[in-house]
């Protein structure tokens, strides 16, 4: 025991328990902002992220061009019979847009132009997903010197929830997907109103699926119906898509139902998202 | 310089290099590419590697780097993994140096309690507070540790020939 407790053992422990003394405290007061071991190697590591980042998707694409070719020429066919069907469609709501605005004018509308949106948003990129197998968690490439902040929700450009930010860095945050299970967000059905909450959930977690819990009448619940956040509880603004739900099961202690939402993002490849920085008033 | 001196530096290089190439397998290549459904955790089995071959001093100064890497690819603060593994590293090298023998077998024993210290520090907080299903935790630990161990031996040798150089 004394050989154990020897000072070169008893230096390693201390360096050791003196990091992590004094990651605990900076993490404690910094309300939010990385701890010193982040701030101190993010200048180092983002460089590493976002460089490993791009030559595995790089290496990917290239897997699935190799391996995947048949499948791709099958799917090319389909997409241009796709595009000729969607270049179609474009050309009749052109036709429509005209006469709706024709119309507006002789009614005196203004026109609601894309800049509207009800959100501030700043655009990012994804560089590194967390390697723990019990939490879904990413890093993003920009910090507070972007004007990103702690609880800013985190979208698809189609408008789906991906997560929330948990951490802000200088130039680089840290963002929990909406399976993670430490994420829990107000939810409401587009279709029937009906609330409740939708949290990650352990058993759902390899799936890659969502809880819907807290529902007050869960025959107001369908196989499809879209959830929406709800606004409320304040971790997400109103309106986003979380996902659809895909079946209703039985809570395991037999008192109610859950719904299993899927996510409307994919998380396995979303890339560029933007963050929530504000929601404009009115 | 001494000769000592500079096989000291040589081997804080190696060392420094392989565990730089093993956060970049870890931390931003596999996390994308699960094995038997799991992230395989290589850091710790390095941390089991470098105490079986220098002992607890050195075990411990690995640990402490692994720890804190793995505590950057798991986009937490440096406290558990840095603490956990600074720990595995000083007991192994310690029980290397008084009870077990060098060699392959002492180093995959040795490498298994490393990831099942790893797995029970983060699976107990999911299991008190998070309130997991025993199952589904236990399940995700089996698939961590599986993939994991496929690359224990590669560490290994890898930790063998640096030991021989320096």
């Amino acid at each position: 025991m004394k050989d154990l407790i020897s000072k070169k053992g008893i230096i390693i422990a201390a360096i050791a328990i003196v990091i992590a003394l004094v990651a605990a405290v900076t993490m404690a007061l910094s309300g939010g902002n990385a701890d010193f071991g982040r701030v101190l190697s993010e200048p180092v590591f983002k460089p590493l992220k976002s460089a490993m980042s791009g030559l595995v998707s790089s290496l990917e694409d290239i897997y699935g061009y190799i391996y995947r070719y048949d499948s791709v020429v099958a799917e090319n066919a389909a997409l241009k019979e796709r595009i000729a069907e969607l270049e179609k469609d474009s050309r009749e709501y052109t036709e429509i847009i005209e006469e709706n605005e024709r119309l507006r004018s002789l009614i005196g509308f203004s026109r609601r132009g894309s800049d509207e949106l009800p959100y501030e948003l700043k655009d990012v990129t994804v560089i590194s997903w967390t390697a723990s197998n019990f939490s879904s968690s990413f890093t993003i490439n920009r910090g507070e010197t972007y004007g990103i902040e702690v609880g800013d929700a985190v979208i698809t450009a189609e408008g789906y929830l991906v997560g929330t930010v948990t951490e802000v860095g200088v130039s680089s945050s840290t963002v929990v997907s909406i399976i993670d299970t430490t994420m829990s967000v107000g939810a409401i059905l587009s279709d029937t109103d009906e609330t409740g909450i939708v949290e990650g959930d352990f058993s759902l977690f390899k799936e890659s699926r969502l809880k819907l819990g807290y529902i007050a009448n869960t025959s107001n619940v369908f196989i499809g119906d879209s959830v929406l956040s709800s606004g409320r509880g304040g971790s997400s603004p109103a309106g986003l898509i979380i996902g659809t739900v895909e079946s209703i099961k039985e809570d395991s202690t037999g008192h109610g139902s859950y719904a299993v939402v899927k996510p409307a993002a994919d998380l396995s490849s979303v890339s560029d998202l933007y963050v929530i920085t504000d929601v404009k008033a009115g | 310089m001494s000769e000592s001196r500079k096989r000291l530096m040589a081997r804080i290089l190696l060392f420094a290099v392989f565990l730089l190439l093993s956060y970049i397998l870890q931390g931003l290549v596999l996390n994308r590419r699960s094995i038997f459904g799991a992230n395989p955790l290589i850091l710790p089995l390095v941390t089991a590697a470098a105490a079986i071959f220098y002992g607890r001093v050195t075990g411990g100064a690995v640990g402490i780097a692994c720890g804190f890497l793995m505590d950057l690819a798991y986009n937490q603060p440096t406290i558990m993994f840095t603490l956990t593994l600074t720990f595995v590293g000083i007991t192994v090298g310690y029980l290397v140096e008084t009870v077990l023998v060098k060699g392959l077998f002492s180093y995959c024993v040795s490498a298994l309690a490393a990831l099942f210290i790893c797995f029970s520090v983060e699976a107990v907080s999911y299991l008190i507070w998070g309130g997991a299903p025993a199952a589904a935790v236990l399940d995700v630990g089996i698939r961590q540790t599986a993939a994991s161990a496929l690359f224990a031996v590669p560490v290994y040798y890898v930790a063998l020939g640096i030991s021989k150089l320096v």
